[in-house]
Order: C-alpha cells, then structure tokens, then sequence
C-alpha cells in the first residue's frame, strides 16, 4: 500500500488555515481524509497525536468504518460511534467529499474532543470537504498518472529496475522478471551484481559507481546476466541517475534482453570477419596468377582488375576502375579485350583471339569468357597471355626443322655441285697454262673465272648455311674475334672506301662461342654493312654488356651510313637468298642468322634512329643447353 | 693413262724405279673425275712434274705398291657419297712409305674426317674447289725438305 508523505496532503494545513480558530473550541482536531470508496486513509493530520499525552490514534479499522459513515452523509454533520480507545461512544464529526460528477469520492472525518455542528463549523467543514475534494481530484488524477506509467512500465519490453547508490535493488518491474526468469520481486533487496556475470562484473561496478557520481548522468553499458546455473542473457541497459529526484530516489535501469540479437550480430560479425578474410584469400589468388586478368561490365568498363593487369596498364586500381578497357592502355592488349567484348556479347561465351602489339613487339592471346548471375550475363572475364616468346619459339622451331630437311639437301648439292666446279676450274687452270700467251683468249678466260668464282662463292655460303652447325664452344676473345673480323673485312672496306669503326676502347670482353663460325657472323654483317654504305662511309659496330633474367649477354650493334632498310625489308633480310644487291648470293645475313641462334642468340635488323641500317646481334654470354 | 693430247711434258712412267728424281718430282692424281685428272696431268706436267693418275682404289693402289711418288694427290670419295677410298689410301701408304707427301682433296668436308685423316697422317687436307696454281704452291711447300 503506497503512502504519500505527509507533505503532499493539503488537507491538515487547510484545516488550520481554514481556521483553527473556527473550530478552536475542538479539543483535539483530527482530520482524516479518507479517499475512495474503500475508505482508504489518506491522510491523518497528527493534531490528535500531539495533543494526546499518550499519542494513541484510532486504528485504521475504526477510522476506516468512520470514514464509511461520513461519506454517507447528505452533508457535514455530526455522529455518534463507538469509541475507538475503549467502551462507550464518541462524537465524530465530517463531511463527505464529492468528486466532479457528484459521486462520493471520500470523507473528511473530525474526531476527539466535544463535538457540535453549528453553522460556522459547518461551513468550515465544508470548506475542508472541498480542498479534501480537490485534493482527493488531483490524488485521483496522481493515481490516474501512476496507473498511466505502472501501466506502461508493466507493459513495457524492456525490464524497468530502479536501484539503490550500492547497486542494491529497489524496484523490479514485470518485464524485468520475465528477463530475469525468477519470481517477481525475488531481487529485490539483493545486490545487482550477483546478477551480473563475473567476467563483466568489474565493469558494471565500475559504471555504477561512475554513474552514481553524476545527477542526471546515463549511461550504455553491455553485460551478461547470471540468472541460473545454466542461463545467461546479454543485456543493453541505460542507468540514469535519478538519486536525487524524491520520486524515485534510485538509478533507473532499463534494460533489453539481446542475447539473440547478440548472438546474432556476434556470429554476423564473425560471417563478415570470414567473408573479408575469403575475400583476401580471393584477392592473393588473383594477383598470385601472373597473366593479366580483367573483368568487365556490358559497357566495356573494367570493374576489376589483378596485379598483372595492373602493372602492365602502369596505373592503380583506383584510376583504372570505371574506365573503358579501350582507355586503360595505349594499343595492345586493351583495343583487343574491347574487341572480344563486343564479339562476346553477340556470339558466345568463350572466345579467343591473338592480337600483336607492334609498338612494343610483343603478341597476346586474349581469351574472354562470361561470368552468369541468375540467367543474365553480367560480368565478361578477358585473361591476356603473353605468346611472344612462344611464337618466337615456334618460329625459330620451324625454322630449324626447315632448316634440318633443307640442309641436308643444301649440304648435298653443294658437294656434288663442287666436283664439276672444280673440274671446270681445274681444266681453265691447265688451259691457262697451256695458251697463256694467247692474248685473244685471255677475255674468254676471265668471263670463265670471273662466274666460277660465283659459283664457288655461292656453293660455299650455301654450305655455310645448310650445313648442320655443331659449334665447338670455348671461352674465346671477343676483341680477337672482332680483330679477325675486322682484318677479313679490310680489303672490301679499302676498296669501297668505307670506314670501319667499333668501340671496344679499352674493354676487353671474353664470351664461350665457336670463334670461327662467330667470326664469319661477324665478317658477314661487316661486308654487308660496308656494301651497304657510300663511299665515305662508316660503319660503326657497338658492343654492350647485358643483363637478361639474370644472365650476362653481349649485344652487338652493326651500323651502316646508308639509307636503311624500307619498312618492306626490315623483317625480311634474314631470308635465304633475300636481296636487293646485285652479285650477293643473299645468304650472309641467313649465315647469320643461324648461327647466332645455333649460339642461343637472336638477330633483329631495324633502322636506326640517326640513320642508316643496323644488324642486331644479341648472344648469351655463356650459353646454357 | 689421261691425256689431253700430244704435247706432254714429264716423259713416260718410270715404272719400277722406286725413285724419280728430284728434278722431277711425281704426283699421282687418284680421282674418279675424268676433268680433273686430265686437268691435273696437263697442269703439272707443264710444271715440270711427272704426273701419273688413278681412277678408283685398285688401280692407286696397284701404283703405289710399285711405283714411289714423292705427293700424292687423292680424292675423299672415289665411289660415291659414302666413300672415304681417300682414307683408305692414307693409311695403305702410311704403313709402307712414311715419307710419302699426301695431299687429300674433297668436294665433301667435314671436321670429323679432316679430323680423322689427320690423324691417319694426311699432310694437307683441301676443300674443292681449289685454283690449281694454289694447290701447286702447296705441293712445292710439302716438297721441302723437313727440318
């Protein structure tokens, strides 16, 4: 049964103002505002007690079945009861108090000391009557209010508890039971921290004595509730300090059973921890793989890009993110990804194409496939292989096999053809001999000497060239093999009146070669360049140190001061019998050729930037079978 | 025995005379070409050689066992592209006259059997085709006495 204190109830101080002196000739005065129609004592004016020695008041029964007789009074007046404090009868005196709607809401009772009703005593009474009514109205109206907040609380889902500064609980509503899981009111009294799981419990301790230190303050706090051997909730609660505020007196604590929710956003967290964690596993697998892997939007935009593709493209994922593929790079292979796009999107799924990037000289192999969600094609996968080296392989593959059945031929025709060149040469030779006095034949003769010594020219380039190369590999001289080069070379130079320039200086360079096959590859480039000058000219060899994965190699820059190759020759001069001179057999530079790769080496003939032509020649320096 | 016609320089064959002098060296010339024998008689006889030739293996041989040349000229192959006749020739006169000067010419090189008839103890070891002024130069260089 909820008291109010003494200090809300009017009715005491209004009977005094109201005018002791009016009803000074009571004795003793004692108003009880009775409300409602249980007759449940409101308030009880300590007049009676203090002015009786003995401090005894009626009890609540005796005052109860007063009220009861007061309120069924048509109006103020005077009655006679038993007496509370012993046998025999007394006086009382009140008036009923009405509500609003003139329906009995409560009695104001008088009692002790003689008692008579006279007018002024009655419209004294009736005055308390109506305070004690107003009273009684703004009591219902508290009432109403606490049963609007008792009725929301009780109906609230999360629990409502109050307590004390120590953590002690004050006040537990329903839901808080249902939270708890034991009887109503079983914690009340009890300490909240033996609610509160151990692990947490130091800082709720904490929070509440932080909490506890500041009027008005909350506070969040997440904790486990121990509410049973085997129960354990997670909680939300806020704690508001509302120590100071005389209706509650306590910290307020509401409260959310989230255990669930909890649990549930625990295992969300630990589900986003595994997907970001595949996500990277994703990641590393995709830049782990070494070819250029794109994949791309319907409108041709690169939505993700790997590590490859990114270091050829030269820019990071952000800038490259959103753009056209044809954008991402200059040429290749990014117009042939927009391309296979397109072919995609209308023929199928999986498509492949070779493209050659000039520019750079290389070819790829760009394969595209579709990526499905639910039905639709959403995503085009283009992966880019860098097939150069292997096409060159093939190349140079098929060109040694070419090379194996023709050289055999090659190598036999020469033979054979080497007898009856010799058998002409030998009987000129004894001709000579003979009539060499004849001057009428001597033009005759020399027209005869002059197409043998094509011919021996020509059998003996195409066995230099058709002959199967097994080269006898030593550590040689580079700068002596030059020197040999040089020295084979130096009548064709002084005879065309070109120059022969290299720059060695004074760098003394050895590499493992076949000395006199590499010295007829240089002899061969020389002339070649020599032929190729003015008269004047020079031609410029230029030897430099490389490093190639790793490996030391030697590259050799061969010259001329001509007009260089036209852009139909340039990939053409390494041909057999390829050239644009009239009396060369067209086979020094395909000499070349094979023999600078039967070295693991490779040729390339472009012009260079100053002008002129020039003959590349790059060679391992210690070449590994 | 080949001939281009009358005017021979050398005289006859001086058969079995184990030596013909050395204001006359001879040469025999073993190649199954026809040319290059006649070419060879010719050529050297007008050297002031004495030139005797062989068309296949028998017949040098035949010669060599009774007759001394100071060079011998011989072809590799005398039988086709398998032959080597022209080692065979090496080693049958190594083992009888190890002073004999022996040239091997051949329209077929390679470094195994330069190699190979080095080792039989050829003196020289050409390439066809070779200007016969050339190959005159050598056998006069063979010709001189070791030091």
């Amino acid at each position: 049964m909820q008291t109010y204190p003494e200090s809300h109830d009017p009715a005491p101080r209004a009977a005094e103002a109201a005018g002791a002196a009016s009803l000074a000739d009571l004795a003793a005065l004692a108003v009880l505002t009775l409300g409602g129609r249980s007759g449940a004592v409101l308030s009880h004016s300590d007049v009676m007690v203090r002015t009786q020695a003995d401090g005894a008041r009626p009890d609540d029964d005796w005052l109860r079945s007063a009220g009861e007789l007061v309120a069924a009074l048509p109006r103020p007046d005077v009655l006679e009861v038993g007496n509370p404090m012993g046998r025999g009868r007394c006086r009382i005196a009140g008036a009923p108090v009405l509500d609003e709607a003139g329906a009995i809401a409560g009695a104001v009772v008088v009692y002790g000391g003689a008692l008579r009703m006279d007018a002024r005593r009655a419209e004294a009474l009736g005055r308390i009557a109506a305070l004690a009514r107003r009273h009684l109205a703004s009591h219902a109206e508290s009432a109403r209010r606490e049963r609007t907040y008792r009725a929301l609380v009780e109906n609230c889902l999360d629990g409502i508890a109050v307590v004390g500064r120590d953590g002690t609980v004050l006040f537990e509503g329903p839901s808080a039971t249902t939270t708890l899981g034991a009887a109503p009111g079983a914690y009340v009294g009890r300490s909240l921290l033996d609610l509160v799981d151990p692990a947490d419990r130091p800082v709720v301790a904490l929070a509440l004595d932080n909490v506890a230190l500041r009027p008005r303050a909350s506070v969040l706090l997440r904790c486990r509730l121990r509410t049973g051997e085997q129960r354990c909730r997670t909680i939300d609660a806020k704690w508001t300090n509302l120590l100071d505020d005389p209706a509650i007196r306590g910290i307020v604590v509401s409260f959310r059973d989230v255990t669930e929710w909890s649990e549930t956003s625990e295992e969300q967290e630990r589900l986003q921890i595994a997907v970001r964690k595949s996500a990277q596993e994703w990641r590393l697998t995709f830049d782990a793989v070494s070819l250029p892997i794109l994949v791309l939007d319907l409108n041709g935009r690169v939505r993700r890009l790997n590590r490859a593709a990114r270091d050829l493209a030269g820019q990071g994922y952000l800038e490259l993110t959103g753009q056209p593929v044809a954008l991402v790079g200059s040429g290749q292979p990014w117009l042939g990804a927009a391309e296979l796009l397109e072919r995609v999107r209308t023929e199928g799924e999986f498509l492949s194409v070779q493209v050659r990037d000039d520019a750079r000289r290389r070819t790829w192999e760009l394969t595209a496939s579709t990526l499905m969600m639910e039905g639709e094609v959403v995503r085009v996968i283009v992966v880019a292989r860098d097939v150069t080296s292997t096409l060159e392989l093939q190349e140079s593959l098929r060109r040694s096999e070419v090379m194996s059945a023709m050289g055999a031929l090659v190598v036999g025709v020469a033979h054979e053809v080497r007898n009856p060149l010799f058998g002409i040469s030998a009987t000129m030779d004894a001709f000579e001999v003979r009539f060499a006095d004849r001057d009428e034949y001597k033009p005759y003769l020399s027209v005869l000497r002059r197409e043998l010594h094509r011919l021996t020219a020509l059998m003996r380039d195409l066995l230099g060239f058709g002959r199967p190369h097994e080269l006898e590999l030593r550590d040689e001289s580079v700068n002596e093999t030059l020197a040999a080069a040089l020295e084979a070379c130096r009548a064709t130079a002084e005879s065309s009146s070109v120059t022969v320039e290299h720059d060695l200086g004074s760098r003394s360079l050895r590499m493992t070669m076949d000395r006199l096959r590499l010295g007829q590859v240089f002899q061969n480039t020389i002339e070649n360049a020599i032929q190729h000058s003015p008269k004047g000219g020079v031609v410029r060899i230029a030897v430099a140190e490389s490093v190639v994965d790793g490996e030391p190699w030697i590259d050799f820059k061969i010259r001329d001061s001509g007009n260089g190759f036209s852009p139909d020759d340039v990939d053409r001069v390494f041909e057999p019998f390829f050239t644009r001179r009239r009396g060369g057999t067209g086979l020094g530079l395909a000499i070349v050729q094979r023999i600078v790769e039967a070295h693991h080496g490779h040729v390339r003939a472009e012009n260079h930037r100053d002008g002129g032509a020039c003959i590349h020649l790059s060679i391992p320096r210690a070449p590994v079978d | 025995m080949a001939s281009f016609g009358a005017c021979r320089a050398g005289g006859a064959v001086a058969r079995g005379l184990p030596y013909s002098g050395a204001m006359h060296p001879s040469i025999l010339i073993v190649d199954d070409e026809e040319p290059i024998r006649l070419a060879f008689v010719e050529y050297f006889g007008a050297l002031g050689f004495h030139v005797d030739d062989a068309r296949e293996l028998e017949e040098a041989e035949a010669l060599l066992s009774n007759v001394h040349y100071d060079v011998v000229i011989a072809d590799l192959r005398l039988t086709g592209i398998y032959g080597s006749e022209g080692l065979q020739i090496v080693g049958f006169l190594r083992e009888r006259s190890p002073s004999v000067r022996i040239i091997l010419l051949t329209a077929y090189g390679s470094e195994a059997i330069e190699a190979e008839a080095r080792r039989l103890g050829v003196d020289v070891f050409l390439h066809k085709p070779q200007p016969l002024a050339e190959i005159a130069r050598i056998v006069r260089e063979v010709l001189q006495p070791r030091v």
